[in-house]
């Protein structure tokens, strides 16, 4: 690398075009060939956010990704990324600027986690490769530049979380129960990246539990804990990622959606404790169902609950990624590979 | 929570950057989208038969505006006595002068030097 191209570095930071981390330039023909990647041209209008009046060009998206680091190859999955993130229901804008800090959490799933090297191994959830953290920095640079309106809106996460940098798990090429993405409709075999927006994930750890019935009561109490935002709204949906050594007793005795039912039912706090806690407003909105002397689950159903096996084989952890209750959808895209 | 920001200045990211790289200087591709202006409705034909001048500071733009408003009284035209100014021709118009201005129902002549 050139002094030159260090300066161009420095210029991005001088004009506004970082995330904090230096960013690879993103000269014209670079993001040519990333355009070309993605099947799109420079002018093709991939996205639009009308409460901020923005149209968002390919040739933008495509920067992002050279700017990211990604490799030219990911583009497929940069495509069916950026449509989803692009997507009205996700709320591009208002994951970017919640008080919530959330993050968007991208999940790849299927053939390609192999043929493009994502990492679902040790580290899961904050993977030293490349694919990991130039695919998740990417959905975070878009979020970060298109959310804010072209600059026009200010971010106001409270305290945030370090998945706000970048934040791309894979599931593991073999699962006990079937690919995380079947859980949203998507076929079996299919290559898919499905996003949501998250907070930071909570570590559970049992190592000594010996049944899958021990692992998810453990779950439960942290899925459960009076802290969790969407106590009051109850939209959010839940990411729970089981490692190989949890999985192993919880898919000996439970099938997925039995397990996904057990959770829904064990995660819960007595209302008039959230109520005496602060944790429910006194005077609540109709529409959150609060009914004081009944137990409170975070969920009004157990389908925002979701699964996906992932993690190294040394410990005995699993952990929970809670969503951002701004926004009740986990979207998922076919990738084209 | 969402709010705008007024000052904007400071927070728009910049709009073009000129790399060199390696081998040759190209045009870093801005990345970030910017809005889209709302849209607004142009009158070209003033509905009051006056002429209202702006001065923009410009060098010899007061002499030129006070010779062009006498040329024009002298053909009969109404002109507004008040010339109006813009502080600094190289920044934006003050907003309170633009409201001025677009209440303005003559037609406006405006930004002119020699």
């Amino acid at each position: 690398m050139s002094l030159d191209v260090l300066d161009d570095i420095e210029r991005c930071y001088d004009g506004g075009w970082s995330d904090g981390l230096p960013v690879i330039p993103p000269y014209g023909s670079l993001v040519d060939r990333m355009l070309g990647a993605m099947g799109w041209k420079n002018t093709d209008v991939v996205g639009e956010i009308s409460t901020q009046d923005l149209e968002i060009l390919a040739e933008q998206v495509a920067a992002i990704a050279v700017m990211a680091g990604c490799k030219f190859e990911y583009g497929p999955v940069l495509r069916a990324l950026a449509e989803a993130l692009f997507d009205p229901r996700f709320h591009l804008s208002a994951v970017e600027v919640t008080t919530g800090g959330a993050a968007v959490l991208v999940i790849v799933s299927g053939p390609v986690v192999s043929k493009l090297g994502f990492w679902s191994g040790s580290n899961a959830l904050g993977a030293n490769s490349r694919a990991n953290a130039t695919v998740g920095r990417f959905a975070a640079m878009v979020r970060f530049f298109c959310g804010k309106g072209g600059g026009v809106l200010e971010s106001h996460g409270t305290v945030g979380h370090p998945g706000r940098l970048g934040f791309c798990i894979a599931e593991q090429p073999d699962t006990l129960w079937p690919r995380f993405h079947t859980q949203t409709k998507c076929s079996p075999e299919d290559s898919v990246v499905t996003i949501m927006s998250a907070e930071g994930p909570n570590s559970v750890n049992n190592h000594f539990g010996e049944s899958g019935k021990a692992i998810l009561d453990t779950i439960a109490d942290c899925l459960g804990h009076c802290g969790q935002t969407n106590y009051y709204w109850r939209h959010g949906c839940y990411t729970i990622v089981l490692a190989p050594g949890h999985a192993r007793l919880v898919t000996k005795d439970f099938s997925r959606d039995e397990a996904r039912r057990y959770l829904y039912e064990r995660a819960v706090q007595p209302t008039d404790l959230l109520l005496d806690l602060g944790r429910l407003p006194r005077k609540p909105n109709e529409e959150t169902n609060v009914v004081p002397g009944t137990m409170r689950s975070p969920f009004t159903r157990d389908k925002q609950i979701f699964f996906i096996e992932c993690g190294g084989q040394g410990g005995l952890f699993s952990a929970v990624i809670p969503g951002w209750l701004g926004n009740a959808k986990v979207l998922s895209r076919k990738i084209a590979i | 929570m969402t709010e705008l920001n007024i000052d904007q200045s400071t927070l728009h990211p910049a709009t073009t950057i000129a790399g060199c790289g390696d081998v040759t200087c190209e045009l870093l591709v801005n990345p970030i989208p910017r809005p889209k202006p709302a849209s607004f409705q142009v009158k070209i034909q003033p509905t009051k038969r006056r002429v209202v001048f702006l001065d923009n500071n410009k060098p010899n733009s007061m002499d030129i505006l006070r010779a062009a408003q006498n040329e024009l009284r002298r053909r009969g035209i109404d002109v507004e006595e008040e010339i109006l100014v813009k502080p600094n021709a190289g920044i934006d118009m003050p907003a309170d002068l633009m409201g001025q201005l677009s209440q303005e129902r003559g037609l406006l002549i405006m930004g002119i030097n020699d």
